[in-house]
């Protein structure tokens, strides 16, 4: 549980130094989304006079959502603490919850901005969360279970062999994870502008302390998501429930491995695609809904595939 | 309303005791029921077996809670808990008014916007007047509830259309009406005689 902690702003710092240096610039140091957390957590919170209790309370409903969420995931050894307590429709719904809490803080304070984030972060929702399904229910039917921890454990096996679902699953779960992470062709993490704001609008009166929990969760999910691909898609190397503190280290390792891995890809991704539309959004998450069902159907008709 | 609410939390957080309560219903819709769940430990449900999915409500709302105060108490001992109120930033907007804040339509603008054409029928219908005329153009957006038009609305069209017919039944003359209670009579005499 620490270690996700830890390593979230990690994999922040390290997304944006390579999106900087893929764009000829030097780009801030690895640690600094730490000393912003830091900075944000020793500063005065100004609240808007019109916030109600709830407004104060969502940055730590938000932020242990996508921790528990974060804490879920088989990173680097199945069978963690409490991981049967909760299977990947459990993971999912928590992130929903996650979302669904910011989207209330956005409309709280009855400001334009915030109704713009809210009503365009629901709307990607009605259309991510059923391709979210989708994908969960084809990797469920292929591994036999929702458990994370045997799915990651049947993934890594030799019975899984090349599937066809499987790589579209795969496809259509990063589309939805640049999605739900607020990413570039979907929102831009960097602007403060109205026509291309969707996450930062929710979050635009939250200050000090608030708004490092929300930063902080922020970059959880960004964990959860890369590190749902790794073990459900790449799951070699993470330790069984019972392992040597070698073994471990060893899962450890490779675990930051895939997430550096993971993270290059995302910057490069990020750097040679432009920000979409809002209204053509649909059409993004449209195209991964249709190859989640695609992926499933496929499943259905051919045993093999 | 709030007790209903925290109907639904308790149902989230003890799922056992609400799915054990079901499967008298199940038992008479199927015949057969999911295995008992309040006896497991920790007040899990595993709807099929342990390895195939298992999820414990309780754990899960017990987590995120002490995740959540425990983040709450470590900042606000280590770092700071200092709060000052001031108008809402709004990016610089200085114009507070209502009329500004997000309404139910507009929240719902860009879900309609996207689902319209398809599942409202919605669709744009511009009326150009002829040149020379000074009326002035319109632009209507026209939507349908798909599920009013093709379910509701014939029943109710046929409701309209039969009691129009049958309405006649209210001037008949009194000969008439004495000719139909005798040969309800009559029927139901034969019904009787009929009946085994």
């Amino acid at each position: 549980m620490l270690l996700v902690l830890l390593l979230s702003p990690l994999l922040t710092g390290f997304v944006r130094k390579a999106k900087a240096r893929l764009l000829r610039r030097q780009g801030p140091p690895l640690l600094q989304p730490y000393r912003d957390l830091i900075r944000l957590m020793r500063k005065e919170v100004v609240l808007a006079e019109s916030a109600s209790w709830l407004f104060r309370v969502i940055p730590y409903i938000v932020f242990a959502g996508t921790w528990v969420a974060a804490s879920l995931v088989p990173t680097f050894r199945g069978g963690l603490l409490f991981s049967w307590s909760a299977d990947l429709i459990a993971l999912i719904a928590l992130l929903g919850r996650a979302r669904f809490f910011l989207a209330l803080a956005g409309l709280d304070v009855g400001t334009s901005f915030g109704g713009i984030g809210s009503s365009r972060e629901v709307m990607i929702a009605s259309l991510a969360e059923p391709a979210m399904l989708m994908i969960m229910f084809t990797l469920a039917l292929i591994a036999g279970s929702t458990q994370l921890t045997t799915m990651a454990a049947y993934m890594a096996s030799g019975e899984v062999g090349l599937r066809v679902s499987l790589g579209l699953a795969l496809l259509a779960l990063i589309m939805v994870g640049i999605a739900e992470n607020a990413r570039i062709p979907i929102d831009n993490p960097a602007t403060h502008l109205e026509l291309t704001m969707v996450h930062e609008a929710m979050v635009l009166e939250y200050s000090g302390r608030h708004l490092a929990l929300i930063d902080l969760a922020s970059e959880l999910k960004l964990l959860v998501y890369l590190s749902l691909v790794c073990c459900l898609f790449t799951p070699w190397g993470i330790a069984g429930p019972v392992a040597t503190p070698v073994e471990i280290a060893f899962g450890i390792a490779v675990y930051i491995a895939k997430l550096a891995a993971g993270g290059l890809l995302l910057a490069v991704f990020e750097t040679s695609i432009a920000k979409m539309r809002v209204f053509r959004v649909p059409e993004f998450l449209g195209a991964a809904l249709m190859l989640a069902l695609l992926a499933t159907l496929l499943r259905f008709v051919s045993g093999s595939f | 309303m709030f007790f209903l609410s925290a109907l639904c939390l308790v149902a989230g957080i003890l799922p056992g005791i609400f799915i054990d309560a079901l499967a008298p219903v199940t038992t008479a819709l199927v015949g057969v029921s999911m295995p008992r769940q309040t006896g497991l430990d920790w007040l899990t449900i595993v709807p099929i077996a342990e390895s195939r999915s298992s999820y414990n409500g309780l754990l899960v709302f017990v987590f995120v809670t002490l995740s959540g105060s425990l983040a709450a108490f470590a900042i606000h001992r280590l770092a700071s808990d200092k709060l000052r109120r001031s108008p809402a930033w709004d990016c610089g907007f200085p114009v507070a008014s209502p009329a500004t804040q997000y309404t139910a339509s507009s929240f719902a603008q860009p879900i309609r916007r996207v689902f319209g054409t398809t599942i409202f029928r919605a669709r744009e219908i511009g009326e150009m007047p002829p040149p020379g005329s000074t009326a002035p153009a319109r632009l209507t957006v026209e939507l349908h509830d798909v599920i009013w038009d093709t379910l509701y609305a014939p029943v109710a069209a046929f409701i309209g259309y039969a009691a129009e017919r049958l309405n006649v039944l209210q001037f008949l003359t009194i000969r008439r009406y004495l000719t139909l209670v005798f040969a309800a009579l009559v029927l139901l005499l034969l019904v009787l005689a009929i009946w085994p």
